[in-house]
């Protein structure tokens, strides 16, 4: 009996709302967007805080980049005589040597068909890693230490492990496809060695990156990934090797993974390394970027504090409206018998209806707004701010604070408006009219 | 008398309802307030292990010892005598000449040839002026013995050098000739040594060559040499002691009170402490 009294008030309250539809949309225009901002502004800074952040954190938190130069030999060898006592640590040394010129003048493949261009002259820079780096398959000491090399590997197989042969190499992708690789089945790669020795290296594969082809018009380098076996391969060592004016430059990273790199980190302290200047740690940029965040929740806290009391005084006003408007359909009913109570529960569920309407919209509406966020962000170039993929993201507290200061708003609109409702003086309210 | 209860019954329900409401109103803001607390506290890095700072290189123990003290030099033997070989202007004024700066003459050496017929060399040496366009004509030999060992060494050295009354090497007496007033970049200052005997030739250069002072020392704290550094702009010598597992305890500042092969006494330590061997060359000194 109950139950059916009650889908009787809603179905009434839903009738009540469409006669006075004009009254409740001007309510709602103000509802939606109060809502929209609130849970807007909730959403876009989760978004910007997950996107900006979500490379750093997907960094093995032990990982530290040291650069090596000539003539500090005792202390790095007291280095890794200190390293090796660690427990939970490990090391490999790589090396970045600028190894040769273009040997064969190649068309660059670019999306401009009409403006051919030609690269010979640019120089070649190897990255020279041993085996088990490759194996453990977590670092790329220059770019993006941390960050894991994602290699396409054109006999189309998975690779656990990867072995290269002295004369294998994996090229960037960006000189694969500038150099109209992408076709061919064996491609080749042809050096010509600074020693003068013509040396000709077989594809296995190529490294993923987001780099543009404007960077080899530049004069940028190209970029190899090779074993260390390919020191011997091309003679690297042989000074007579380096006959041509450019300077060797010759750099050794010391790449290390610490299950503590705190303790690393001190170590490198006693032993006088700058941080910055010879090494890097991932744990300390996470560190960072955490209290960073930590700052930007405040602040979202804050805001979020703030716009619930504008939203509620917004609420009361717009609820004002619309008793205003009912007035006279309140002074009739009670008139003609209605008591309190019913009064009461009509409007406490109109109000609910409408409140709970105009959140959904804003929750549609502000999910329709991030998905045109994500294709914008996705368009603008990394440089000016954008993302390769923009993740849409709102955090559970965040989703939290919204639902929070939903229900509580509905509740408390919803009741002032029934309550003021029952408060209403037919008398005097009729002899004003 | 039923209606005023009943009036203030409708003010209690009023103001409860008001207070209910803000109520209802605050709730919320204090719950937001809780919820960044926690998203803030989900955000907090690990909190940093505690970590003890460990030896750089080896661990040594000092010990007693007794030992004569050493200075150890490097540098190259030098010639510091020098004589003129007089010439006769009419005679070479034509002549051709055979040698020039920084050659090596040997006694009856051929130098010029004349009209007159050949000049020989009187001396034996390293021509270091010639001077054969004036009428004060004369050749600057420099004479290669005795020789004498010019090297650099620091301020510790030198004052040991200075007040050692015993120098010797292998049994040779050693004698400070030359102690230049300048000081060098580096903090060291160019002195030169004369060691007896003709063991030493021009030109040779020797490092680490060790110099008995005559000084010895009975039951004095011994360390590797390796252990003692100094920092960067201090004079003091400094050591690091550790505990047996490498453990960094403090830093100790020593007196070095004598140097004997890779081995220094000190003052200022116990004997079978543990000291770092590595920090020096961190230290840089």
């Amino acid at each position: 009996m109950r139950k059916s009294g009650l889908f009787s008030m809603i179905r009434h309250a839903v009738k009540m709302v469409g006669r006075t539809l004009r009254s409740y949309a001007l309510l709602s225009v103000t509802m939606v967007l109060s809502f929209s901002l609130f849970l807007g502004y909730l959403t876009y800074t989760d978004c910007q805080i997950y996107n900006r952040n979500k490379e750093l954190f997907s960094y093995r938190r032990g990982d530290i980049l040291m650069l090596l130069y000539d003539g500090d030999s005792e202390r790095t060898a007291l280095l890794m005589e200190a390293l090796d006592k660690m427990p939970g640590t490990g090391y490999y040394l790589s090396q970045g040597w600028s190894i040769a010129h273009l040997s064969t003048t190649y068309q660059l493949q670019t999306d401009k068909v009409s403006d051919p261009e030609t690269i010979s002259s640019l120089f070649v820079y190897g990255l020279l890693l041993p085996d088990h780096a490759w194996a453990d398959g977590s670092i790329n000491p220059t770019a993006v230490y941390g960050g894991r090399l994602d290699i396409v590997w054109l006999d189309g197989r998975e690779h656990s492990d990867v072995v290269l042969a002295r004369d294998e190499v994996l090229l960037s992708e960006l000189v694969y496809r500038a150099l109209g690789m992408a076709g061919e089945e064996n491609p080749v790669f042809h050096l010509r060695c600074r020693g003068g020795q013509h040396l000709d290296l077989k594809v296995r594969g190529y490294v993923k990156d987001d780099f543009d082809d404007e960077l080899l018009r530049n004069g940028g380098h190209i970029q190899l990934y090779l074993s260390t076996k390919f020191v011997d391969f091309a003679r690297l060592e042989d000074p007579t090797c380096w006959t041509t004016n450019a300077p060797k430059q010759d750099i050794t990273y010391m790449n290390i993974y610490s299950d503590r790199p705190e303790e690393v980190v001190h170590l490198l302290e006693t032993m006088q390394y700058l941080e910055g200047f010879n090494y890097r740690t991932v744990y300390q940029q996470q560190e960072e970027a955490l209290q960073q965040i930590q700052g930007e929740v405040k602040v979202k806290a804050i805001i979020a504090c703030a716009l619930l009391l504008l939203l509620g005084i917004n609420l009361y006003s717009s609820f004002t409206n619309a008793m205003n408007d009912r007035r006279y359909e309140i002074g009739v009913k009670r008139a003609i018998g209605a008591n309190g109570w019913s009064i009461i529960r009509q409007f406490l569920y109109e109000s609910i209806l409408v409140m709970a309407a105009n959140i959904a919209v804003s929750i549609l509406l502000i999910a329709d707004l991030a998905i045109v966020l994500k294709f914008v962000m996705e368009r603008i170039p990394r440089s000016s701010g954008g993302y390769e993929e923009y993740v849409l993201y709102i955090s559970p507290y965040s989703a939290g604070m919204f639902a929070i200061c939903a229900v509580a708003l509905t509740l408390v609109f919803s009741l002032i408006f029934a309550y003021k409702s029952s408060r209403v003086e037919i008398v005097q309210y009729l002899k004003a009219e | 008398m039923r209606g005023a209860t009943m009036k203030l019954l409708k003010n209690i329900i009023h103001i409860l309802f008001w207070l209910f409401i803000i109520a209802l109103l605050v709730l919320p803001l204090g719950l937001i307030v809780r919820l960044s607390q926690e998203e803030r506290a989900s955000y907090a890095a690990p909190t940093a292990p505690q970590m003890q700072e460990l030896a750089v290189g080896g661990i040594v123990q000092s010990h007693y010892g007794t030992a004569t003290e050493t200075v150890s030099v490097s540098g190259t033997f030098v010639s510091v005598n020098y004589e003129y070989m007089e010439l006769d202007y009419e005679s070479v004024k034509d002549a051709r000449w055979q040698i020039r700066t920084a050659d090596e003459l040997q006694v009856g050496q051929v130098i010029a040839e004349t009209p007159q017929g050949e000049i020989q060399s009187s001396l034996a040496g390293v021509v270091s002026e010639m001077h054969i366009s004036q009428s004060d004509c004369y050749i600057k030999v420099q004479l290669l013995s005795p020789v004498e060992l010019s090297c650099r060494v620091e301020s510790r050295t030198l004052s040991i050098l200075q007040t050692s009354k015993n120098l010797k090497v292998d049994g040779k007496t050693v004698t400070l000739t030359y102690v230049s007033q300048l000081l060098n970049a580096d903090g060291t200052t160019d002195v030169r040594l004369s060691i007896d005997g003709d063991d030493y030739t021009c030109g040779q250069v020797v490092s680490n060559l060790d110099i008995a002072t005559g000084r010895s020392f009975d039951n004095v704290v011994m360390l590797l040499e390796r252990c003692v550094y100094q920092k960067a702009g201090f004079d003091q010598y400094y050591v690091r002691r550790v505990t047996t597992d490498g453990i960094f305890i403090e830093e100790i500042q020593v007196e070095v009170l004598f140097q004997n092969g890779n081995q220094v006494g000190l003052r200022g330590i116990e004997a079978g402490d543990y000291f770092d061997a590595g920090y020096k060359a961190v230290a840089g000194g």
